[in-house]
């Protein structure tokens, strides 16, 4: 073999393995860092929004309102369950866990929040639905009609969930529509 | 605000020294609304968090024509143009002025704790974590949600009670006011004064109360001559304490 | 082939660049950031919504309304005034707002216990169960039962459902001896005995006074009802110059009452009352009393003239007191000219029993410009209509025991007084006379540390058998027990709060829990009536109630029978004025409705305009206000005629002037409690670095006694009076008289939390307690002491 020969044949080999590299990288960083990045969690009870809104004839505002205090109440409290679920109305798997484990002893249904905020950011429901009038679905995924709820996928390393939104979003948009950026809107 | 034509917001307080009797609930209020963290010994005072500290005033004289008072002392929320002294040595926008209500904000979780500030700031108002705030177990249980703990290494001070601003406006918000009553926000020493020694308002507003008390002869501002134009505004119908609040002895 | 370097390289510069064109290192970057703003190891509070539940204060007797702020209706997180509740307005106190320090406080008393070692030794109290500590309790009581006598329990509330089922417990189980912590409102119930022919405490309406003389109180710094004295300051000062109340201080040291009054008279230590006589002098030599009160409602106003002139001529005063006689004379006309005017008395914040002649002259100078039952002035506090509970059921151990002396009596008359005599309680317990003291009950009351000269006390517990505290808290006292029952806080428990100290209108807390109890503790309330029904008999009778609850409702149902109160619902309410004679509308319809409405509201109130009617105010002999009191005579207090008037006794501090040259005068401060529990973190932290630096308090001392001792600031020095010493820091103070030092009282404790335990001294065990030979009340505003470097 002439050196030449040898050249091109590692050549090859070597253009081989930097698209191997390349798209391994690429797999690995498309594919596998995701998974590994993110933990899946099942929300305690399985709760069917289809079935709530059509059968049972709910709204959103049912569940997910405004307190007094201009608070938003995003997650339902056991007491708004317990309006009908007292004593079980089908004969989901579900919902027997929903009356066994949480409404006969009183416990609180332990949610796993789609957006939990770090302790300092304050984020106004009431501004942002009230005064800007924006749709939940801005921000929120749309579960209206899901059947199942969906699996909430909290990064590993920030133990916040998936896709909750990032302070430059908060900052561009407020700029968009000419709302204060001072840090005290937002930070407490 | 009612009568405010310009509609521009100056937070500000006006405590009146003649009605404070020194009680120190304020101070104890201030702790509680606020996470501040204590420790066994906080006697070293100058590593002692107190957002609101309580100076301590007397008019030098022996007894018995002694005098004392004592002086309750937030951060005093400079309006100096363009910037407080703090917020314009901060390298990294930690700290700033929000120009729609006058109020100093601090954001300790961007806060690198080089402490440059506190050396700016003229009234000692701002405070440096030097441990890790820790609170018998049981206690986190009294830790309030609406404000976020702090950890060593980065400055902390008043915000006069930001969070309750915050907290007032989606009271608002949900009634379809966009602004809000004079009262609806209001932070925590005020509320709890047992002597109502203390007022807190809208200075730009000369309708409020805290306006027109600041037009008395009576009203200083502490270090007047510095020109940091503080936001909080002393009564005293005592000469020796407004000298005592210019350094002038 | 083969992989060579550059093939090696190749492969990397691929997976690099691949790397690059996913979201890996962005990601990752973004997420460090996020992360590192974590801080995972500080507490992130927990979230929810908040909701403000109302309820009573409890930490001192003052009263207060107060709001809990719950987040997820489980954590407290605040506590602030409650705005309706006419005593603060809103307003709270340090100690009130640092209620959740209690609650959360690492010194909570999880479960019984009982001392299996030495007493006093913290590591050998055992938790026990309930059952079994009941049991305990129970199996003694039956066994001394014979000797019923000896059971003495010691309250620090002193008024309230809850206090009076221990006094119902120890009346049905035969003993005499309920007896209350000392404090000013023995001398006032005495004083206003002597003089009104009734007992009952002083109420003042100094919302609507327009000049206030206070000998000796600390008005702004604990005295009365402490949130309710700051707001009436803050509405003395409101008013625009001119208009001002004029407030004079009557007190030795400078203190914030001193600074903050328009005048400070410096007296001598201990002769408040002499300034008060004075003032009378002038106010009765030159004619500036008033007639028509004096004419128609006293007796013994000519005997009272002739020893104020023989006795109390502004130069004598000048001399007694150091005051001017022109200012003495200049204040008096003042004081009488000045309508409406109210004199104060109850030295500091009310916790030392006092001569019941100061309160006499006090009063006496009340009588005389008028102030007596007016606006402006001083009434009776009137009483909560409250319905009664059944009668006491007495069997023949009860009855027997209805005769027994009471151990807190010292001598023939004093059994008919309508107070309790601590330190005669002290005394008889530590000699076993008239008969020894089996067991003793604290509620509410941490003597083995609050007590003015309290080793006295704490000797006398080696001759008790078996000690019993019902505290929340690891106190000094529960440290010395053989028998822990602890009970809910009061943010976990039900109980009423009367009319707080020196308020002229009645008002009935409700305290509720505002959360479950965090531990397995049990109401006092339910313990008794557990306790009785397994006695039988007649303590059992005495007790018929199922629970505490339904024994308080029917006390309650009183207040609903009641024509006239409301439930405080909105705020601003200002129950002083509106004038004599002036009704409030119920605003509930039933007994249900009502206690729904305490629940939600955490109030009842009415109006002062409750003044007694002349002809019923005062139930004396000669059915006047009596300025020579016949009731003293009438109850065998034998004397020459200056005992049964107001006057001044000089008390000879305790100590030899020659070994111990200075005077020793503590000093009481709103930031550091005096009890039963001990200063909380909030409230420690704001002691400024003169008053506690590391572990060690300071005493003031005047800058000239102090040049001359040779003493700087900050100097460290041992205090010694004959009762002990105690090693404290020096600071030089313009508060502080030449011949006195001043040192606070509220620290020094040995129990409780390392937040405040082994913090300064305990001044309260170098103090002596003197008390007077005729009336058992004990004074101990003053010590000699002499002072050294260490």
């Amino acid at each position: 073999m002439t050196g030449e020969n040898k050249q091109q044949s590692s050549g090859l080999l070597g253009w081989v393995l930097f698209v191997l590299g390349f798209a391994g990288a690429l797999f690995v960083g498309w594919i596998v860092f995701p998974q590994l990045l993110f933990s899946t969690k099942y929300q305690p009870i399985n709760y069917n929004h289809s079935i709530h809104q059509e059968e049972a004839g709910l709204s959103c505002e049912d569940c997910h309102f405004f307190l007094e205090d201009g608070t938003f109440a995003g997650k339902p409290k056991l007491s708004t369950c317990v309006e009908c679920h007292s004593e079980p109305q089908g004969e989901t798997e579900d919902e027997a866990k929903l009356v066994s484990e949480y409404v006969e002893p009183e416990k609180q249904i332990p949610w796993i929040s789609y957006s939990r905020q770090p302790d300092n950011v304050f984020f106004s429901h009431a501004a942002h639905v009230r005064m800007a009038e924006m749709e939940c679905t801005d921000c929120h995924q749309d579960v209206s009609g899901q059947t199942k709820a969906p699996p909430v996928k909290i990064n590993r390393l920030t133990g916040y969930p998936n896709g909750i939104i990032k302070m430059y979003v908060c900052e561009n948009c407020h700029v968009r529509e000419n709302v204060s950026n001072a840090c005290d809107v937002c930070h407490h | 605000m009612s009568g405010n034509e310009s509609g521009k917001i100056r937070y500000g307080m006006v405590i009146d020294l003649d009605k404070c009797t020194g009680c120190m609930t304020c101070a104890v209020a201030c702790q509680q609304e606020n996470n501040v963290p204590f420790r066994e010994d906080e006697t070293k005072k100058v590593r002692s968090i107190t957002w609101l500290e309580v100076f301590y005033l007397d008019n030098g004289k022996p007894y018995p024509e002694h005098r004392k008072a004592y002086l309750p002392r937030p951060c005093l929320q400079c309006d100096a143009d363009p910037h407080p002294p703090c917020t314009f040595v901060c390298p990294v926008n930690a700290t700033q002025r929000d120009e729609e209500t006058g109020l100093v904000a601090h954001i300790p979780v961007r806060c690198i704790g080089c402490r440059y500030c506190i050396s700016a700031c003229s009234y000692h108002a701002r405070y440096f974590n030097w441990w890790d705030p820790k609170w018998p177990k049981a206690m986190e249980e009294m830790l309030t949600p609406d404000v976020s703990t702090r950890m060593r290494g980065v400055v902390e001070k008043c915000t006069f009670c930001v969070h309750r601003l915050q907290l007032a406006k989606d009271k608002a918000f949900v009634e379809g006011r966009q602004e809000l009553e004079e009262g609806e926000y209001v932070p925590a020493c005020v509320e709890a004064c047992p002597a109502k020694a203390m007022y807190f308002g809208n200075l730009a507003d000369s309708h409020s109360e805290v306006a027109k008390l600041a037009k008395s002869p009576e009203a200083f501002r502490l270090l007047e001559k510095l020109g940091t134009e503080p936001k909080v505004i002393y009564l005293s119908s005592q000469e020796w304490i407004h000298k005592l609040a210019d350094n002038v002895v | 082939m083969k992989l060579d370097r550059r093939a090696f390289v190749k492969l990397i510069a691929g997976g690099v660049g691949g790397t690059l064109l996913s979201p890996l290192p962005w990601k990752m970057a973004d997420d460090t950031a996020i992360w590192s703003q974590n801080w995972f190891w500080r507490p992130s509070p927990e979230r929810g919504s908040a909701t403000l539940v109302n309820t009573a204060c409890q930490l001192c007797p003052g009263g207060c309304g107060i709001r809990v702020r719950l987040i997820a209706k489980k954590n407290a997180v605040r506590i602030d005034g409650n705005p309706n509740h006419p005593v603060n307005q809103g307003g709270i106190c340090p100690l009130g707002a640092s209620g959740l320090q209690y609650l959360y406080g690492p010194s909570r008393i999880e479960t019984p216990l009982k001392q299996t070692g030495q007493r006093g030794d913290v590591t050998t109290l055992k938790p026990i169960s309930w059952d079994e500590a009941l049991d305990i309790l129970a199996t003694k009581l039956r066994a001394m039962r014979q000797k019923a006598r000896g059971l003495v329990c010691v309250s620090g509330k002193r008024q309230g459902t809850v206090p009076e089922l221990f006094a119902r417990f120890l009346h049905a189980y035969g003993s005499p001896n309920y007896v209350l912590m000392p404090a000013a409102a023995d001398a006032e119930s005495l004083g206003m005995f002597f003089s009104q022919g009734q007992s009952g405490l002083p109420g003042y309406d100094l919302e609507n006074a327009k000049m206030i003389i206070s000998f000796g109180s600390s008005y702004i710094e604990g005295w009365g009802a402490p949130a309710r004295m700051q707001l009436a300051f803050g509405n003395w000062r409101s008013n625009t110059k001119g208009n001002r109340a004029r407030i004079v201080q009557v007190e030795t040291r400078g203190s914030l009452s001193s600074s903050k009054a328009d005048d400070w008279l410096a007296v001598t230590p201990g002769t408040e009352a002499a300034l008060a006589l004075g003032l009378a002098q002038v106010i009765v030599s030159e004619g500036y009393y008033d007639r028509s009160f004096v004419n128609q409602y006293s007796y013994g106003f000519d005997e009272f003239k002739r020893l104020l002139q023989r006795n109390y001529t502004p130069e004598k005063v000048a001399a007694i007191t150091g005051v001017t006689r022109e200012k003495i004379s200049a204040l008096a006309r003042e004081f009488s000219q000045t309508k409406p005017a109210v004199a104060l008395s109850g030295w500091g914040q009310g916790r030392m029993q006092g001569s019941v002649y100061d309160f006499l002259a006090v009063q006496s100078l009340n009588g005389l410009v008028g102030s007596l039952n007016k606006p402006g002035g001083v009434t009776k506090k009137p009483s909560v209509p409250l319905a009664p509970w059944p009668e006491v059921v007495l069997d023949a151990i009860s009855l027997e025991g209805e005769k027994e002396p009471r151990l807190d009596v010292g001598n023939e008359v004093q059994s008919s007084f309508p107070t309790s005599l601590f330190y005669n309680l002290v005394k008889n317990m530590n000699q076993g006379k008239p008969y020894s003291t089996q067991m003793l009950w604290v509620y509410e009351a941490n003597p083995a540390h609050d007590l003015a000269d309290v080793e006295p006390f704490i000797e006398a517990l080696s001759n008790i058998e078996t000690v019993v505290s019902f505290s929340s808290f690891m106190d000094e006292t529960t440290q010395l027990a053989d028998l822990v029952l602890p009970g809910p806080t009061y943010l976990e428990r039900l109980e009423d709060v009367l009319t707080p100290p020196g308020l002229q209108y009645p008002v009935f807390g409700l305290s509720t829990p505002v959360l479950m109890p965090r531990f397995a503790t049990i109401h006092p309330g339910d313990m008794l009536i557990r306790l009785a029904k397994s006695l039988g008999g007649g303590v059992a009778s005495s007790f018929p109630w199922s629970d505490y609850e339904s024994a308080l409702k029917q006390r309650v149902e009183g207040l609903a029978q009641k024509a006239s109160g409301r439930v405080a619902d909105e705020p601003g309410v200002e129950p002083w004025k509106g004038g004599q004679g002036s009704k409030l509308a119920p605003n509930y319809e039933s007994f249900d409705d009502l206690w729904d409405k305490l629940v939600e509201y955490g109030c009842w109130f009415d109006t002062s305009g409750n003044m007694p009617a002349w002809d019923s105010a005062f139930k004396t002999p000669s059915g006047k206000f009596e300025f020579y009191s016949q009731k003293m005579r009438q109850i065998g207090i034998r004397g020459n005629d200056i005992t049964y008037l107001p006057h001044f006794e000089e008390v000879e501090p305790a100590g030899d002037p020659g070994d111990y040259p200075l005077l020793l005068m503590p000093y009481e401060t709103l930031i550091i409690t005096n009890g039963p529990v001990a200063n909380p973190p909030f409230m420690t932290k704001m002691l400024f670095d003169f008053q506690l630096k590391g572990n060690d308090c300071f005493v003031d001392i005047n800058t000239k006694t102090a040049a001359n001792l040779g003493l700087k600031e900050g100097d460290r020095v041992t205090v010694q009076t004959e009762r002990g010493s105690l090693e404290v820091r020096v600071h030089v103070s313009g508060n502080a008289r030449p011949d006195v030092i001043f040192i606070p009282t509220g620290l020094g404790h040995s129990g409780f939390d390392p937040y405040i335990k082994g913090k300064g001294v305990n001044a309260n065990a170098i103090l002596v307690a003197q008390q007077d030979k005729t009336t058992g009340l004990a004074s101990w505003w003053g010590t000699r002491v002499k002072i050294y470097k260490v």
